[in-house]
């Protein structure tokens, strides 16, 4: 496995979920997306390129979300990625499933 | 729509790879580089920065590789990456690939182009609609025995009463030859067919162009009327090639008879024969109706030859049928009492498929040649299996190494497919251009023209089929060693496991060169019963012999007397031409199928036999045994005297002679044609001949034979008879040199008589044996590729063990083997290998050439000098293929097998 210099690695399986939800406000490329999981979970959970880019390629193959090559605020070329309306309701759909099973994972953790 | 977008994607990916590259490159160097400033806005110095983000990444190579596999089409470019690989190994191992690569062309081309033409020429579906619900009604004398078949034409009066119960429709047809006119007033005749007015209702086919006509309908539904006018049904080529493919043809008139009209009615579908042409069969052109005059009628007991057809009626059986007609048969006599005595007193009949009657002679032929294609592909098979062995027990060590660093089978296993896709697909098409040019060369080889008008074209079941097999073999014997390789690695490095492989590698070319021997022992024993029957004396000389047949028409020599009178003049007229020695006529031509009479014996002879005796019957003119040199036994032969009002006499062959009436005393003995009560004079026997092949060269057991003279046959329902004569002229050199001659001397003597089949004699005999001599020759090319694969086979196994025995052959030299202690080492191991082959194989053909008895002639199944010289040919053959690799083993060099891997 790859080896990572902080925090964690995400959870097998919400990769996908934390990458629509990144990109839930605005479009954004590769670095961006990274650069706001981490920053929203406080360096918590972690997404490194070698599962990042293999994840958008499959959340474009599904139709979730959609690739295009646009200019920075500082002039250079990025690819720009983008939440579809099927993306958006697959994002509900999985916000919904994890509240659910992180619901239920509490409730087994408090019963001792 | 996100399955179009998902192709799209995925399509760009595979043929946009640079610019996909370029993007993703492009993509995560931005990526790093924004890392890199965000490590070095928190404090790192760029050094640091670069070295952390490199950390981060885990390395920019393996980020990049996972970008690539997930965009979905790795297998894709594994697949195209491992043909590019396949395509360079088997470069680098090119007489293995060509060696390959010929066995796919032989077995796919060689196989398909023979079985398009065993196709094309046999097993033609026929063409008309519920074919399976066609049967013939046949009928039997009970003392005759079966075989007799067909019905007399007035009989269809009777059976027709069963249609609406047990068929549909029923028809009667009799094949008969029309004169036509040519656009150029020459006058020719097309083979055609009498047939009644349900012929095409059975059949269940329709004209494709006009309908069937008011005049077929109402013969239909009363054969026995007379029509008034002549309407007829041509077929598509007749239409073609002789009405100009007029598409305004029917109602129209053409020439027909030496001097009428008939109206075209209807012109059939393209596909639709009958009967079904094939060798020596040609279909009819022209139908006519058959109108069932008096006089046919009248011949009621007396004219067995007409085929009978029924479309079964819905819901009923064969037996049903049977029965049916049977009912019928047997009640004839009883119905017909002045018809059917003595001999006829008793009829039986019975319905038999129509398919069978088609089909059933060439069964044999062509399940035997059916036999030999899956044989010839089994090579092909075994052949490609066996090289593909052979390269991957070479390649063992390579597929431990690739193992050993982390390869897995399926891995392996898909790179192995690929490589032989590559064998396949060149292989294969290499293989479709042998068998669409050989196809196209096989019909200008084969020796006598037969397959000219056929049409011979790949036929691509066959192909597909062939492929299928051939490539599968390839593939799974290709991929199965990458999948079972040994884990165990050590060993595999060590020494490549041959000896297991080379066994069975051994098993695989015995079991070639097995099958090759019982090929060529088939073909083998085909050829030596060719032989026999070229040498086959007829009983006359077919040397310097020209014949042609030609009719003396009522219309223009009317009476019995003015049709014998012109035949002799014709006679004497071609007799009268240079290098012509001698001329006669017969109504029956030998080397087709005789007319059969019944006959009675003198009385005097002793109680009548228990069955009917039957003989073939030929009417002659004088001088016909000299001008064929028919060996005359015993007595005289017929000379001009015997004419009309004098004695009525006969000439008897030598089996007659012996069967019935006691040898050489029976000259002055009598007999009669017919039976007892028959109006036929009785006629004394004068002469005994040598026995004839009066139905053709392959007829094995002699024939009884009756020859009496045209001139006395002047009386009763025969007398038309002797109006068709088979003319035949001596020559004194070359018959060819005389044909223009002949030909105009016909033109001169009756400008409106047409001529049939002027030729030389003994190419018309080559011509009954062409279907023997097609089965010959195709069965000659099978055995030849079996033979030529199985060489590549051996040669293939040999070498391959000399290049792997190299170093031991080395270490044998060094020690003091001489060169050729060293040839005859390998040499050994090629003839061990035949040698088992052709006792196998020997086995397999005693087992199996039995089944070929209806092919041969005067040639034991078993025949032990076939079977010597096809397995000294093959042990030749064997040795030869050995050669060279043995050769190349006993001049190996100690130092090079040293240093040799």
């Amino acid at each position: 496995m790859t080896p990572k210099d902080r925090g964690r690695d995400v959870v097998q399986g919400t990769l996908d979920m934390l990458v629509l939800k990144a990109l839930s406000l605005t479009p954004m490329h590769g670095w961006g997306i990274t650069n706001r999981i981490d920053q929203i979970t406080k360096g918590v959970l972690t997404v490194n390129p070698g599962s990042l880019y293999p994840a958008l390629e499959r959340l474009q193959d599904r139709g979730w979300i959609t690739a295009a090559w646009e200019t920075t605020e500082s002039g250079r070329n990025a690819k720009y990625y983008k939440l579809t309306a099927a993306g958006r309701r697959r994002l509900g759909a999985e916000t919904e499933t994890w509240r659910r099973m992180a619901a239920a994972i509490e409730a087994v953790l408090r019963t001792t | 729509m996100k399955l179009a977008s998902l192709l799209r994607r995925r399509l760009r990916a595979l043929f946009r790879r640079s610019t996909v590259e370029r993007e993703m490159n492009n993509e995560l160097a931005f990526h790093f580089e924004l890392e890199k400033q965000e490590r070095m806005r928190a404090g790192a110095s760029s050094d640091e920065a670069h070295r952390a983000t490199m950390h981060a990444f885990g390395g920019v190579d393996h980020v990049k590789e996972a970008y690539r596999d997930s965009r979905g089409t790795r297998p894709v470019e594994n697949f195209i990456q491992d043909l590019r690989y396949g395509v360079r190994i088997l470069r680098r191992n090119a007489p293995l690939a060509i060696a390959a690569i010929l066995c796919f062309a032989l077995g796919i081309g060689v196989n398909s182009a023979i079985f398009s033409i065993v196709n094309g020429v046999l097993i033609r579906p026929l063409p008309y609609s519920d074919a399976d619900r066609i049967v013939l009604i046949n009928e039997g004398l009970p003392k005759m025995g079966p075989g007799m078949g067909r019905i007399s034409a007035a009989e269809f009066v009777d059976y027709r009463q069963l249609d609406g119960r047990a068929f549909q429709a029923t028809a009667i047809y009799e094949a008969r030859s029309f004169i036509v006119r040519a656009s150029d007033g020459s006058l020719d005749r097309v083979p055609g067919a009498v047939v009644t007015g349900n012929f095409l209702r059975v059949l269940g086919r329709e004209p494709v162009l006009g309908r069937i006509p008011p005049t077929w309908s109402q013969n239909a539904s009363d054969p026995t009327a007379s029509l008034g006018e002549l309407e007829v049904i041509v077929s598509h080529s007749f239409w073609r090639t002789r009405l100009g493919g007029d598409s305004s043809i029917v109602g129209k008139t053409m020439p027909f008879g030496t001097s009428s009209v008939a109206t075209v009615a209807g012109v059939m579908p393209p596909n639709v024969q009958f009967p079904i042409g094939g060798i020596g069969v040609t279909p009819a052109e022209i139908f006519v109706p058959y109108e069932l005059t008096t006089t046919v009628m009248n011949r009621r007991a007396d004219n067995y030859g007409t085929w009978a057809l029924g479309r079964l009626a819905d819901g009923v059986s064969i037996e049903g049928a049977s029965a049916a007609v049977s009912n019928v048969a047997t009640n004839l006599p009883s119905r017909y009492p002045d018809f059917y005595r003595e001999s006829t007193s008793r009829v039986i009949g019975g319905v038999s498929p129509l398919r069978e009657a088609i089909v059933g002679p060439v069964r044999q032929p062509l399940l035997i040649l059916l036999a030999a294609v899956c044989l010839v592909l089994l090579i092909a098979c075994l052949n490609v299996s066996s090289l593909l062995v052979a390269r991957s027990v070479a390649r063992q060590r390579e597929i431990a190494v690739r193992r050993a660093i982390g390869a897995t089978r399926s891995r392996l296993a898909q790179q192995f497919l690929a490589e032989s896709l590559v064998l396949v697909v060149v292989g294969g098409v290499v293989g479709l251009l042998v068998g669409h040019y050989g196809a196209i060369l096989l019909t200008q080889l084969e020796p006598n023209g037969l397959l000219n008008g056929y049409d011979i074209g790949l036929d691509w079941r066959v192909v597909a089929a062939t492929a299928a097999v051939t490539g599968l073999t390839g593939i799974v014997f290709a991929v199965l060693p990458g999948i079972s390789g040994r884990d165990d690695l050590q060993t595999s490095l060590r020494e490549a496991d041959t000896r297991r492989k080379g066994l069975s590698r051994s098993g695989l070319v015995v079991g070639e060169i097995a099958i090759a021997l019982l090929l060529t022992v088939g073909a083998g024993l085909m050829v030596r019963s060719f032989l026999h029957l070229r040498e086959v004396d007829p009983g006359y000389s077919a040397d310097r012999l020209l014949t042609f047949r030609v009719t003396f028409p009522q219309t223009r020599y009317p009476t019995h007397a003015a049709a014998i009178t012109g035949q002799q003049l014709l006679a004497q007229r071609i007799a009268a031409l240079p290098g012509v020695s001698a001329v006669s006529s017969a109504s029956d031509f030998p080397a087709a199928e005789p007319s059969w009479i019944v006959f009675t014996r003198d009385p005097a002879l002793g109680p009548p036999p228990d069955k009917v005796p039957v003989a073939s019957n030929n009417l002659v003119h004088a001088g016909y045994f000299e001008t064929m040199e028919i060996g005359l036994r015993s007595g005289r032969t017929f000379n001009t005297s015997d004419v009309a009002g004098r004695e009525p006499v006969a000439i008897i062959g030598e089996t007659l002679a012996k069967q019935r009436f006691g040898g050489v005393n029976a000259v002055g003995r009598r007999l009669k044609w017919g039976g007892s009560d028959s109006p036929q004079p009785w006629r004394t026997i004068v002469g005994i001949v040598a026995d004839v092949k009066q139905s053709g060269l392959a007829q094995e057991e002699p024939v009884a034979s009756i020859y009496m003279p045209a001139a006395q046959l002047d009386t009763g329902p025969v007398v038309s008879i002797v109006r068709g004569q088979s003319f035949f002229v001596r020559t004194a050199g070359e018959p060819r040199a005389t044909v223009s001659a002949v030909r105009r001397t016909i033109k001169e003597f009756d400008g409106l008589m047409p001529i049939t089949g002027l030729i030389p004699m003994d190419e018309l005999l080559s011509s009954t044996i062409a279907d023997r001599k097609f089965n010959m020759f195709l069965l000659a090319v099978f055995a030849a590729v079996a033979l030529s694969l199985a060489a590549v086979g051996i040669y293939g196994l040999i070498a391959y063990s000399v290049a792997q025995r190299t170093r031991e052959l080395g270490i044998r030299i060094a020690i003091g083997a001489l060169p050729r202690d060293v040839l005859f080492l390998v040499l050994r191991q090629g003839a061990r290998l035949a040698l088992a082959g052709i006792v196998v194989g020997s086995l397999g053909a005693i087992a199996l050439t039995r089944w070929m008895r209806s092919m041969l002639f005067q040639v034991d199944p078993l025949d032990p000098l076939t079977f010597a010289s096809v397995g000294l040919a093959l042990a030749v053959v064997a040795i030869g293929a050995t050669w060279a690799p043995a050769m190349r083993a006993a001049r190996v060099s100690p130092v090079t097998a040293m240093r040799n891997d």
